[in-house]
């Protein structure tokens, strides 16, 4: 059976910048992945080459077997780092927009979170925090029954209680046969709930191991050998 | 699924849209009723030394009419081209190419609405100044009939297949544009950093390749002139626009291949 998401000799090039750098490696469901890197390290872009926003420049993404297409869009449920809705709808039409496309997508999920969130419905997206509406971003993509969901920097720019707030949403609505593939540079907030690090360094998989093996064999931390790591 | 990005599509663009065209059928009226008023005799009695305030606010309002006329045609478009590229290429495009629907549909649909609001405006624009001009009096009902009368004596309707070919022109060339949009934006998101550059780089690009495709091709058929006996102003008409309806087609599903394959096979956002 094929893996859950696999990379084969990944290489991505802006012009003359090399963004990833022979990029293997593969994932298997029910797992929970950190994709950690400092700045301009090469997340973002592993995470747009998954979701096929982004054009490999030599090496493939396989998910579930097959390069991104119709049925990976389906399958995989993608957070992007910056807004990208339309600003013009309100919750119920980006709900209803969701609901559409997405056949995977459990509208009474969706609502509940909102509910939780003490939402209107009708509010527009133009008229929302940021904060706010990086939670409804997050509720859409987290109300998808999908087998991989692509987080990018999630608990980026948001306070201690909204980090929270958005951990404990990813851990309480994700389909637990699947897996999330996390990215972030904040890892103390999110060390407790992996299962597995990606460490990108300048464009090339410096590490991928599970937390206990980081543990076991560095003793110590994926925070502390992190800041080894990347001690400037 | 192609019936759903069609629902959502109007429903993006038919809100500015709708306004633009619901603000042109409520200025046409009162613009044309003031101009009415103000051209008749009654306003004279407020003239003050040959200076007339009416008559000022007659140039103003015959400007708002022009102004709302030409705005909802050219505004029409402007805003369906930025609607496509921010969709299409900027972070709104994260959601458009994460849908689990082919790329094909993705184009079809905004390329349809587009087309349909573009038909629409110009319509709305058509009888707009057909309503303007009435209120006017340039025409009544009555003069209709001889206004017909008038188009059989000059021998119009003979006219009629060259009529329809300026219609398909028309038609086949918006489709075009609308195809050559979708094509720069395909091509010019891909220059790093620069995708708006980049696809005005390439929509000129590609206005130069089609005009000069389109000179050579006039040229060409100019030369059937050459072994005529005589010919009319319905041969003139046919043989400028058949060689301008074959490349609109020909041209349209070269722009089609080019921006399915580039937005499926070479995104870059």
């Amino acid at each position: 059976m094929a893996p859950l998401l696999e990379c084969r000799t990944l290489t991505k090039k802006y012009g003359n910048t090399l963004a990833l750098n022979n990029v293997s490696f593969t994932l298997e469901k029910g797992r929970i992945v950190g994709l950690l890197g400092p700045n301009a390290s090469g997340k973002t872009t592993l995470i747009k080459l998954i979701n096929g926003l982004l054009t490999p420049t030599s090496g493939e993404v396989l998910i579930n077997g097959m390069r991104p297409g119709i049925e990976s869009k389906l399958s995989v449920a993608y957070l992007p780092d910056t807004m990208f809705l339309n600003d013009w709808m309100n919750v119920k039409q980006l709900i209803n927009y969701y609901s559409d496309f997405y056949s995977n997508f459990d509208v009474d999920k969706a609502y509940d979170m909102l509910k939780r969130l003490n939402l209107d419905e009708k509010m527009r997206v133009k008229a929302m925090s940021k904060g706010t509406k990086e939670k409804v971003q997050l509720i859409l993509t987290m109300s998808r029954d999908a087998d991989l969901y692509c987080l990018d920097e999630p608990i980026g720019g948001v306070d201690p209680a909204s980090r929270d707030y958005i951990l404990s949403t990813i851990l309480n609505n994700y389909n637990e046969n699947g897996s999330i593939l996390i990215s972030t540079h904040l890892i103390s907030d999110v060390e407790q709930i992996l299962d597995d690090v990606l460490m990108i360094r300048f464009g090339c998989l410096y590490i991928h191991k599970t937390v206990d093996e980081i543990r076991e064999e560095k003793h110590m931390s994926v925070d502390e050998l992190f800041r080894e790591v990347f001690r400037c | 699924m192609l019936g759903k990005l069609f629902k959502h599509e109007f429903r993006t663009t038919g809100r500015y849209i709708v306004a633009l065209l619901a603000l042109l059928i409520v200025v046409t009226p009162l613009t044309a009723l003031y101009l009415r008023f103000s051209t008749s005799d009654v306003i004279d009695r407020f003239t003050v030394n040959n200076f007339n305030i009416f008559q000022i606010f007659s140039v103003i309002s015959a400007l708002v009419y022009v102004a709302a006329l030409v705005s909802v045609v050219t505004a029409t478009t402007i805003l369906l081209i930025y609607n496509i590229y921010k969709s299409m290429v900027t972070s709104q495009g994260y959601l458009t190419h994460t849908l689990p629907v082919p790329t094909s549909y993705i184009i079809i649909s905004k390329g349809v609405v587009m087309f349909v609001w573009k038909i629409l405006s110009v319509i709305v624009a058509f009888i707009s100044l057909m309503i303007f001009t009435y209120i006017l009096g340039v025409w009544n009902f009555d003069n209709i009939a001889a206004f017909i009368k008038e188009l059989r004596k000059l021998n119009f309707f003979a006219y009629m297949p060259s009529m329809i070919l300026m219609a398909a022109s028309l038609i086949f060339g918006t489709i075009q544009k609308i195809l050559m949009y979708f094509a720069s934006f395909a091509v010019g998101h891909r220059m790093n950093g620069h995708p708006f550059l980049g696809s005005v780089i390439a929509y000129i690009a590609g206005s130069f390749i089609l005009s000069i495709i389109l000179a050579i091709a006039n040229t060409i058929a100019n030369f059937a002139f050459l072994y005529a006996d005589s010919y009319g102003l319905a041969d003139t008409i046919d043989i400028m626009m058949i060689p301008a309806i074959i490349i609109s087609i020909a041209s349209s599903v070269v722009f089609y291949i080019i921006s399915v394959y580039m937005f499926k096979n070479k995104l870059n956002i």
